[in-house]
């Protein structure tokens, strides 16, 4: 008896376990996110009690799994067409469209709510736009809509360093956005290296990202042209208020690294690309993860060494 | 067929078991988290407990009125005696402030 036959014979989808609702909140996103947002509340002059700033994260993190909760829901239909995504809860029918709204919205307003007493108003109210900004500025618009949806859209990705700032100070200084600016121009080459060996799925189900749009050889060139552009973004943030001389290495070396993947890219055709089966392409999505775990990896370090240490008399110029 | 609605009912009570649990986890943390939070967020040593608000607004504000009309009490003939130099008024006044009340020291000559 088959999955099918079960649902023929009107013995409705299969019940979900406890890690199909874990899956529905995209863990692996919510993972970078709090990652990001860890480091930021490191890097941040107001330390927050320990308490409060792990609340914090768990807010933001829940607060990221209620977006991706209600992008699963508003993507099913494309979701269940494209070999990526065809595993995920909602087109696997182990979690219906509607439980897995109802979950998005209840822990959006749980999340939201929670981080306005555990931290403050403005990161609360930055998490909720963070919130919108994805479900339905990325989700509902622009990714149907212009093969600039990864671009816009990556704001989403990226507010939530900003968010985690806001809960320490109750501000959102130039450092705070400077991360922001890391993420925001880090998303298209990441995102575009993947879209280019997955361009097959969102052709099927006509989602105009730039490889399917644009083409494959405009692609490279703007992976390589928002690498170029990202790269002294991280050595601005190395001598600001969040940075040191550990992220400065790591800007150099990992920035000069990702640079050098982007540029391979750029220089291979399609044709290249099909040949060993998008191997490029593939290290350079792997590598680009390693990229910016490095980068907010050695924010955190930098915050431990002054905690430990005291101030070192590095030079701030932002 | 019989087996196989059996294994199906197993599998799905596992199944709900597992959620049950989790759910259970996940409640547990947040009751967890939420009392930590709420003795983070508790006053330091030195306030009131019991109703901050009262401690806070009634308190420091029921202070400062007290300061307030002690020092209009105070200030009060101060005005009245520098506006009438010509009766005296004012040096007895400022003996009466300044300088202790020399009356004991008879009485404690006495006591000699």
């Amino acid at each position: 008896m088959t999955d099918a036959t079960l649902h023929d014979a009107g013995l409705g989808r299969p019940e979900a376990g406890f890690g199909d609702y874990v899956r529905l909140l995209k863990p692996r996103v919510m993972s970078l996110v709090v990652f990001t947002a860890i480091a930021a509340l490191a890097a941040a002059p107001n330390a927050l009690h320990l308490v409060e700033a792990v609340a914090a994260l768990v807010c933001i993190a829940v607060g990221a799994g209620a977006a991706g909760a209600l992008n699963m829901w508003y993507d099913a239909d494309i979701d269940g067409e494209m070999e990526r995504t065809r595993k995920r809860p909602v087109p696997a029918g182990q979690v219906s469209p509607e439980t897995a709204r109802d979950l998005g919205l209840g822990l959006s307003i749980l999340s939201v709510a929670m981080l306005g007493v555990v931290a403050n108003p403005l990161a609360a109210a930055m998490l909720a736009f963070t919130i919108f900004f994805y479900a339905v500025i990325y989700s509902m618009w622009l990714k149907r809509a212009t093969p600039q949806n990864i671009v816009i859209g990556g704001a989403a990705g990226a507010f939530p360093p900003v968010v985690a700032w806001a809960a320490a100070t109750g501000s959102m200084p130039l450092e705070a956005w400077l991360l922001f600016a890391v993420i925001f121009l880090w998303t298209p080459p990441h995102f575009w290296a993947l879209a280019l060996w997955r361009a097959r799925d969102y052709r099927a189900v006509s989602v105009p990202m730039m490889p399917v749009v644009a083409g494959d050889p405009a692609t490279r060139r703007q992976i390589l042209i928002y690498t170029l552009v990202l790269t002294p973004v991280p050595v601005l943030v190395a001598f600001s208020e969040a940075g040191g001389p550990v992220a400065l290495v790591a800007a150099l070396v990992m920035g000069l690294r990702f640079l050098g993947d982007a540029l391979r890219v750029a220089r291979r055709s399609a044709a290249d690309a099909e040949a060993d089966e998008f191997g490029a392409e593939k290290r350079m999505f792997g590598a680009s993860l390693v990229y910016l775990f490095a980068l907010f990896a050695a924010l955190i370090v930098d915050a431990a060494i002054v905690a430990v240490a005291g101030p070192i008399g590095w030079p701030v110029w932002i | 067929m019989a087996q196989t609605t059996m294994k199906r009912e197993h599998a799905l009570h596992d199944r709900r078991r597992g959620q049950n649990l989790g759910v259970l986890v996940v409640l547990l943390a947040t009751v967890v988290m939420l009392f930590a939070i709420t003795i983070v967020k508790l006053p330091g040593a030195g306030a009131t407990v019991g109703n901050p608000t009262a401690s806070q607004a009634g308190g420091w504000d029921l202070g400062g009125a007290l300061v307030d009309m002690v020092q209009e009490e105070g200030e009060g003939p101060a005005v009245h005696v520098a506006t009438e130099p010509d009766r005296g008024l004012p040096a007895a006044a400022e003996g009466d402030t300044a300088a202790p009340d020399p009356t004991p020291a008879p009485a404690s000559t006495a006591t000699e």
